[in-house]
Order: C-alpha cells, then sequence, then structure tokens
C-alpha cells in the first residue's frame, strides 16, 4: 500500500442496513462488518478457506483474489461476491451483507430455556443474590437467582463477544495464543459483556448491584481459561491438554470487574482434555450417578462430549464433532436463529418444513439437516454410504412432492427443502451430507469406546440424555437414523436442555452441590481418544449411515 | 487378460477379486510394470476424481486402497526384480502438534496408487523427524499436513528447518487451515486442495509432470 502520508478514514456502507462504518485502509472486509457489530460468521478464522463470510459488493468490488477464486463460481465473482476476510480495503465501498446475518442482527438469539426453579430436595442455606453464568463459544447465558428461595429472578444472554475472532475454540485458542495483548483482550470483551449483564440482570430485579455475592461459571476447558485469563495454547496442541481443571474461588476483580468486583465467582471444576465444567455441571444437573443402571451424557455441538456411567465406570471423553450440527460448512446452514429450518418430515407424501419463529425460512440449523438426511435415507433418496441418488434413480414408491426436490446438475446433487425464500433456494448438498457423515461418526465412535472401555454392550444402556443446543432440538429418531447414537438405545433417549446453565445454578444455590461437582470431576475418567487406532477404525467404520431397516437401491 | 476388470475391480474397492485379477494377469506373462501402469495407477485416478466430485468418500477410497495395497504386494517382487522406478519418493506427515491423519492418509493412498514410493512419519512428527527421514531415504520431496490452525506455526518451522538443511528439498502443504497464501508466506512449494491435487503437484515439484 502506498503510503500518502495521509490517513483518511475509508467508508463502508452496508446496504439495506443503513449503516456506514469508517475504518483504516488495509483492514480487512471482515473485520470492518464485525466492528459494526455484526455477527459475520468464519469458520476458519479469517483464513479465507471455508467461505462463510462471503458478502456481496454492490459498488467498489475489488479484484477477485486466489481465495475468492477458489470457493466462488465465475457468476458469483461477476455478481460483486468476495470473501469479505480476504478483502482488504484500500477503498470506499458498499457492501451487502447475506440476508442471515442482517435477521441476525435485529432478532434476539434464542435461548435453551429451562426451568425457573430448581429440582432439589434441600433447602437454601444462602441470603442475598448470586448469578449462575453458561459460557458457551457462541452465546452466554447469566442467571440471577435469590439464592435464601432458590428461585431464578432473571436470565439475560448474549452472543460471545469472542466470536469475532472466530467461531470455534480453535480458532480462539490461535488468537489467544498471539500475544498477552490478544489474551487480555478475548478475557476482556467477555468481562465487559458479563458486567453489563450483570448490571441489567440487577436494575431489571430491582435489587442493588452490591447484593449479589455469589457468582458461578460454567463452560467448555478453552472458555474456562479464558474467562481466568489463561492461555489455552496447550489445549491446542497435541496432547490437547488444559493448564488447569479446577480453581479456587476469587474476587471478581480479578477479572478485572469493576462493579460486582467484591463477588465471589467460583468456576466450576473440568474433567481432562477438553471436557470441561459445562460437562461436570450437566452430569450433576442430571443426576446421572445416581440413577439405577447405565447412563450415557452426551452434549453435542461443534465438539461432542460423551460421558459413561455405570456403577462400575465413570468415563468421559470429547471428539471434534466437526461444525455441522451448528448448521456450519453447510451450504444454506445457519445458526439457529428466526428463519433457520428445525424440523423437516414427511406428512401425507409432502414435505413439512418448521422454522424458528415460524419466519420464512432462510437457511438451516443442525436440527433441520439431521432431520433432512433422515427423511432421505429412510426414502431411500440417500444411500447408506452417503451419496444422494440421481433424479433418475429415485425409488418408484417416493412421492411426487418429493421426487421433485431431488436435483442434479454441474455442481452435483441436492435436495431442495424450499425454494425462492429471501435468500434464495434452501438445500442439503451432496457436501452438505459428507459433512454430516464427519460430524455423527466421531460421537459415534466415542460411544463405541466408552463402552468397550466398560465392557458393556449398547444394549446395557438404560438412558442416553442428550444436552446442548443442537442436541435437544433434535429428534430422538434422526439421531438414531444417522446412527449418531446406536440402535439399541431407541425409546431411552432424553432430551434435557441446558444442564449446564442447570448445573452452575445448582451450584451457586447450594454450595454442597458445587462440592458435589468438584468431586464429580475427579470421579470422572478422563479417556483420550485421538491417539488410539481403535478411535480411528471406529470413525472410519462409522462415516456410512446405517442399513437397518433402510433399502439399498 | 483384460486389464480393464482389474481396473473395475480396485475402482469397487473389491479387495480379493482384485488381487485374484492381479494375480492371474501376473500367471499369464503380463510385466509387472504393465499392471502397474495400466490398471493399477488408471484405476487409483478415476477413484480420485470419483473423490473429488464427492461421490465417492472416505470409505470408498479406503476400501480401494485395501484393494490396491492388496495387488501392490503381489507386484512388488517382480517390480524390484527388473528396472522398475517409482515415480518419486516422498516423505508425508502431520506436523508436530496435531494428531489428525486421516488427511494425510488419504494423500498418502494417492501417492502410492501413482505409483509412488512414501515414507509415513505418522502425526505429531517433530521437523527432526522428517530431516532424519529426509536423509535416510533420499526423498526430494516432502508432504507436510495439518488440521487444527494452532499447528500452523509448527508446519512452518518444519519448512524451515527442512530449507534450511537442503533448500533444494521440496515441500508441499495441505489440511483444512491451509490455502495458497499460507504456503507462499511460509516459503513452502506446493499447496495442494485435495488428495488428487496433492499427487498433481508433487509430479510437478518433482518435474515429471
Amino acid at each position: 500500500m502506498p503510503d500518502d502520508g495521509k490517513h483518511e478514514p475509508l467508508h463502508v456502507a452496508l446496504e439495506g442496513l443503513g449503516l456506514e462504518v469508517q475504518v483504516v485502509s488495509g483492514i480487512s472486509l471482515l473485520d470492518a462488518v464485525r466492528s459494526a457489530g455484526l455477527a459475520l460468521d468464519s469458520e476458519c478464522g479469517g483464513r479465507g478457506t471455508c467461505g462463510e463470510c462471503r458478502v456481496r459488493f454492490v459498488q467498489g468490488a475489488p479484484r477477485p483474489t486466489v481465495e475468492d477464486a477458489a470457493l466462488l463460481s465465475q457468476e458469483e465473482l461477476d455478481d460483486g461476491w468476495r470473501l469479505a476476510c480476504q478483502t482488504f480495503l484500500t477503498a470506499d465501498c458498499r457492501i451487502a451483507l447475506p440476508q442471515r446475518v442482517a435477521h441476525a442482527r435485529r432478532r434476539k438469539i434464542r435461548i435453551l430455556t429451562d426451568a425457573a426453579g430448581l429440582p432439589t430436595t434441600g433447602r437454601p442455606t444462602l441470603s442475598g443474590y448470586g448469578i449462575a453464568v453458561d459460557v458457551g463459544t457462541t452465546t452466554v447465558v447469566c442467571y440471577l437467582m435469590d439464592l435464601a428461595r432458590g428461585l431464578q429472578i432473571g436470565v439475560a444472554s448474549f452472543a460471545n463477544p469472542q466470536s469475532a475472532f472466530g467461531p470455534d475454540v480453535i480458532s480462539r485458542i490461535t488468537y489467544a495464543h498471539r500475544g498477552p495483548a490478544e489474551l487480555r483482550e478475548l478475557q476482556r470483551r467477555l468481562v465487559s459483556h458479563l458486567e453489563k449483564n450483570f448490571a441489567a440482570l440487577c436494575k431489571g430485579a430491582g435489587i442493588a448491584l452490591d447484593s449479589v455475592s455469589r457468582v458461578t461459571a460454567v463452560g467448555n476447558m478453552t472458555m474456562m481459561h479464558l474467562l481466568r485469563g489463561v492461555d489455552p495454547w496447550p489445549l491446542g496442541v497435541a496432547p490437547y491438554e488444559p493448564v488447569f481443571l479446577e480453581l479456587p474461588p476469587f474476587p471478581a476483580r480479578e477479572l478485572g470487574f469493576k462493579r460486582f468486583a467484591g463477588a465471589e465467582i467460583h468456576v466450576l471444576p473440568g474433567v481432562g482434555g477438553h471436557v470441561g465444567s459445562d460437562v461436570v455441571a450437566g452430569v450433576m444437573a442430571v443426576d446421572l450417578t445416581r440413577r439405577p443402571g447405565i447412563s450415557l451424557y452426551m452434549d453435542l455441538g461443534t465438539n461432542g462430549e460423551v460421558v459413561l456411567c455405570s456403577r462400575k465406570a465413570l468415563a468421559g471423553a470429547s471428539c471434534a464433532a466437526g461444525p455441522a450440527f451448528e448448521g456450519v460448512h453447510i451450504h444454506s446452514g445457519m445458526s439457529a436463529f428466526p428463519g433457520a429450518i428445525e424440523r423437516v418430515e414427511e406428512e401425507d407424501g409432502r414435505l413439512q418444513i418448521d422454522t424458528i419463529g415460524d419466519a420464512d425460512a432462510l437457511g438451516l440449523c443442525g436440527s433441520g439437516l439431521v432431520d433432512a438426511v433422515a427423511l432421505l435415507l429412510r426414502r431411500g433418496l440417500l444411500r447408506p454410504s452417503g451419496r444422494l441418488v440421481a433424479p433418475q434413480q429415485v425409488p418408484a414408491d417416493v412421492p411426487d412432492d418429493l421426487r421433485r426436490r431431488v436435483e442434479e446438475d454441474a455442481t452435483g446433487r441436492r435436495f431442495l427443502l424450499s425454494r425462492d425464500g429471501s435468500r434464495g433456494d434452501v438445500v442439503v448438498t451432496q457436501r452438505d451430507i459428507r459433512e454430516v457423515q464427519l460430524a455423527k461418526a466421531p460421537v459415534r465412535a466415542t460411544i463405541d469406546l466408552l463402552l468397550t472401555g466398560a465392557h458393556l454392550k449398547p444394549e446395557a444402556i438404560d438412558d442416553v440424555f442428550v444436552a446442548g443446543g443442537f442436541g435437544s432440538a433434535a429428534r430422538s429418531e434422526s439421531l438414531l437414523a444417522l446412527g449418531v447414537v446406536p440402535e439399541e438405545v431407541r425409546g431411552r433417549i432424553h432430551a434435557v436442555g441446558n444442564t449446564a446453565g442447570l448445573g452452575a445454578k445448582l451450584a451457586l444455590v447450594y454450595p454442597e452441590r458445587l462440592a458435589e461437582a468438584h468431586g464429580l470431576a475427579r470421579q470422572i475418567r478422563h479417556v483420550e481418544l485421538v491417539l488410539r487406532e481403535d478411535f480411528r477404525q471406529a470413525f472410519a467404520a462409522h462415516i456410512p449411515f446405517p442399513r437397518d431397516g433402510h433399502r439399498e437401491s | 487378460m483384460n486389464l480393464g476388470d482389474l481396473k473395475q475391480r480396485l475402482i469397487e474397492g473389491d479387495a480379493p477379486g482384485t488381487a485374484a485379477l492381479a494375480k492371474e494377469a501376473l500367471d499369464s506373462g503380463l510385466p509387472a510394470q504393465k499392471i502397474l501402469n495400466e490398471a493399477l495407477i488408471p484405476g487409483m485416478s478415476v477413484v480420485g476424481d470419483l473423490f473429488e466430485k464427492n461421490e465417492y468418500f472416505v470409505p470408498e477410497l479406503l476400501l480401494a486402497a485395501r484393494a490396491m495395497y492388496g495387488a501392490l504386494d503381489l507386484l512388488r517382487p517382480k517390480l524390484t526384480e527388473g528396472d522398475y522406478q517409482p515415480t518419486g519418493k516422498a516423505v508425508v506427515g502431520t506436523v508436530q502438534g496435531d494428531l489428525h491423519d486421516i488427511g494425510k492418509k488419504l494423500v498418502m493412498i494417492m501417492l502410492e496408487g501413482n505409483g509412488f514410493e512414501v515414507v509415513d512419519l505418522g502425526t505429531d512428527v517433530a521437523p527432526e523427524k522428517f530431516l532424519e527421514a529426509v536423509k535416510e531415504s533420499g526423498s526430494r520431496l516432502v508432504g507436510l499436513s495439518a488440521l487444527l490452525t494452532t499447528t500452523l506455526p509448527a508446519m512452518e518451522r518444519t519448512v524451515r528447518a527442512l530449507k534450511e538443511v537442503d533448500s533444494s528439498v521440496k515441500v508441499m502443504i495441505g489440511g483444512a487451515p491451509v490455502t495458497q497464501a499460507f504456503a507462499d508466506s511460509i516459503g513452502a512449494d506446493g499447496y495442494g486442495r485435495d488428495a488428487s491435487a496433492a499427487v498433481a503437484l508433487a509430479r510437478q515439484l518433482l518435474g515429471n509432470a
């Protein structure tokens, strides 16, 4: 870039939003858009490999880069589409964002609901107020609790502000490791949002800020490290170990809180590897170890975590499930925002789709995606190998409404879910199916290996608790059809919602439950799978879908 | 003896069928080199194409690989008897800090399916291990794989270490977080988007495209 001695700001106009941002020359368009407070996804963390951050230039489109050309069609390039992360601004421009980004800004993020009261037998012994925090990689939820009555009196949630530095834990770890300033920035962003939301909760409930004396926090291992300001780098490189599992309680001021500075923060303990305190809290909340028989606890998201509990064994493992279950890396994929197709089924020979908020279909989130794949398998439109059939191969008994949705052109095969929404067609492509296969195989391999390690067969499992946003929204029928869980657990699957948040609340109100969480974290044996050859084999073996009950055409 | 049938068995991942036809071909007096060049290599190249078009996926590719290795085991003694020269030699591995091996494995399969001799160092491979393997094998080509963005710095360190010792050794890199721009920035000689691209790149880097 020539240095002409002037540092005039550039203007980026965001079409349709009535927004304009001023930025310095040379910054990436992705950063520019994010500086406007818009959550433009970048699965690859701005490396130009995922194509998530595509935007359309209305004016001032730069020459396409190598990365643009690799991920966008000629038609798209001609229309002005570029990857925001690979576009470094040198002139004013006007851009249009994909519809889902524009929508996400205007609407509140849906949070998982759970009971306001707490399922417990004991009586609260504390007094005053406390806040339980569930730090998700994507969404953070804060619950204001009346400690004396054990009642929830307020809830607030916000998108994790660290998302601007990458959507997943690996990209956050990479960013945090750039240096102390970057690590501090990740912590500061989270803490300042927490502080703001804590204050809003108190205001809403009409209580004084200094009446909040106790805070509990849960999260995956990376979130635990970033909250405490500890470089999570060892979690990002083999053998993927955390720096700490437990922390003694500390006053909020140590994290940089100005208000609430004296509130005591208890970060719940983790198990090991990437199995963090959200899993411990969840296992505690569903009383896994108090149940008779053999149970599985699973939290499904970009990372899958599985805990197996029997009288003889308590073991937990995590696996990289790939981002498909979160709607990421999927052609029409989106997060679980209004407009996302969350259910797909067949009724009287016709395709039925339900969207979050009954809005127009903008895209597909994880639960809708697995429903769609299950339907395709059931109807023989998708072979167990994961190959979509061609339009001329559709089995004779497939109803017309489904038949005409099977499409193929030069880009490959796909299945049409919704035509001509405001964001164009919503489809499931052959590539999406491959992403689903890569997401479900490691989860199933993890279950298999935990069972093998405990000398148990799948039919021995009495209960399966499925937690997490995707896990709770996905239908058990679809999880079975895809082979995410073994067929033997049919009828024993329970969607349990946000158990991590529930566990944080329990530990907040009842000190003995906090002590219990510490006991559990030590009891659960962490099983590291990625090193193991039998995991690789199980992974490969579970890439195809189950054949049982489905036809091979 | 019809080598087309052998090629087809390989594409379909039929290991017993591939082995039986390879044996039949050898018994009928066909040179091993001819069987390799006219059935196995073109067969694996079809498999690579199908994979690229999303028609084949990891399981199909692994099945084809198993069939290929079975046939190669039969051919190898005959190949070494003659004046057979492999297409090239390569050392491959996943860089230090990264334990993911499936991408590297696919590259290895496609290289071997194209007549390369490959030394596989596995995963979490330190730069020194790559140096050692290059020295021992005499290979002029190294392939580095990484799945996590956290291990990209290890990739850079490995490229630097290799180039310091011998700048004429060619290094190609690949993996989900890797781009051409990244390859350029760390001084790698090439970047392959997928296993098929890696083969073309390997040929080009060794000057026998």
